[in-house]
């Protein structure tokens, strides 16, 4: 079935890493109060079921949609991991490490998500995603965006990325505590 | 249960003053996609009114009603 969308809606776009941090910290339904739906291409289903996330994604199915890429939109998504691969950011050079964050870059760029975001963490594919012209965010920007907000709290984002941190996803002490301090007194000149 | 784990955990990740610059970007899309939106007005109404309402809505539109009510009943 074709998808309807609503005048006014936002989409993001997701590579694995920023949902599985939004599934640790029982954030999935936050990202889902800011944004209308959350497409993940394939790929990044994939790796989610490999890491044990099968439950967490069949509940928000229905506003995580897998979507599927065309074969020219593979071949430009091996381009991207090929790069990803040889930023400097990166420490995996293996390209097939990379078709996850490369595939969400090719989804972002459809026509129909010019007007949404993508969530993406690591570094060497977020320049490689921001040259080719997405607009982006990490999923702690997405907890800062909340606080901004007034969905959530300074301290339970702080909590939030301290759970995940606690899981094993790579947001040291030191960046907790700095986002902390811009959620809870903002950006100092 | 199977064990849960992450995905490229020794990744390097965004600088909180990216973070910040994160927010903001999210906060711009927003504001410029609700400004696309058709305008809002909030109406008190009888239900038996929406229930009518119903009736002249096109099949998109109602397929998109079908989704959030399965969720809200779900919830």
């Amino acid at each position: 079935m074709a998808t309807v969308r609503l005048r006014g809606t936002t989409y993001a776009i997701s590579n694995t890493g920023p949902l599985i941090s939004a599934f640790q910290s029982g954030s999935f339904e936050l990202l889902a109060k800011i944004f209308t739906e959350i497409h993940i291409p394939a790929t990044c289903l994939v790796e989610l079921e490999r890491h044990g996330w099968t439950e967490e994604v069949k509940a928000a199915s229905p506003r995580l949609i897998t979507v599927k890429l065309t074969p020219s939109e593979k071949k430009r998504a091996v381009n991207f991991a090929r790069q990803i691969a040889r930023h400097p950011d990166t420490n995996d050079p293996i390209p097939e490490n990379h078709l996850g964050e490369a595939e969400s870059i090719v989804l972002a760029l459809r026509p129909g998500h010019q007007s949404d975001l993508l969530l993406l963490d690591e570094l060497a594919a977020r320049a490689i995603g921001r040259q080719a012209g997405v607009r982006l965010s990490g999923f702690p920007g997405v907890l800062l965006l909340a606080v901004q907000a007034g969905l959530i709290s300074a301290e339970e984002l702080k909590t939030r990325l301290e759970v995940c941190r606690a899981k094993g996803t790579h947001y040291s002490m030191n960046f907790i505590q700095q986002v902390y301090e811009l959620a809870k007194y903002g950006r100092r000149k | 249960m199977r064990k849960k784990t992450v995905h490229e955990p020794k990744a390097k990740v965004m600088s909180a003053i990216e973070v910040w610059d994160d927010a903001q970007q999210i906060a711009t899309i927003l504001r410029q996609n609700l400004s696309r939106a058709e305008p809002v007005v909030r109406l008190q109404i009888p239900l038996s009114a929406l229930l009518s309402a119903l009736d002249s809505l096109g099949r998109d539109e109602l397929v998109i009603l079908q989704k959030r009510v399965k969720e809200r009943l779900v919830a």
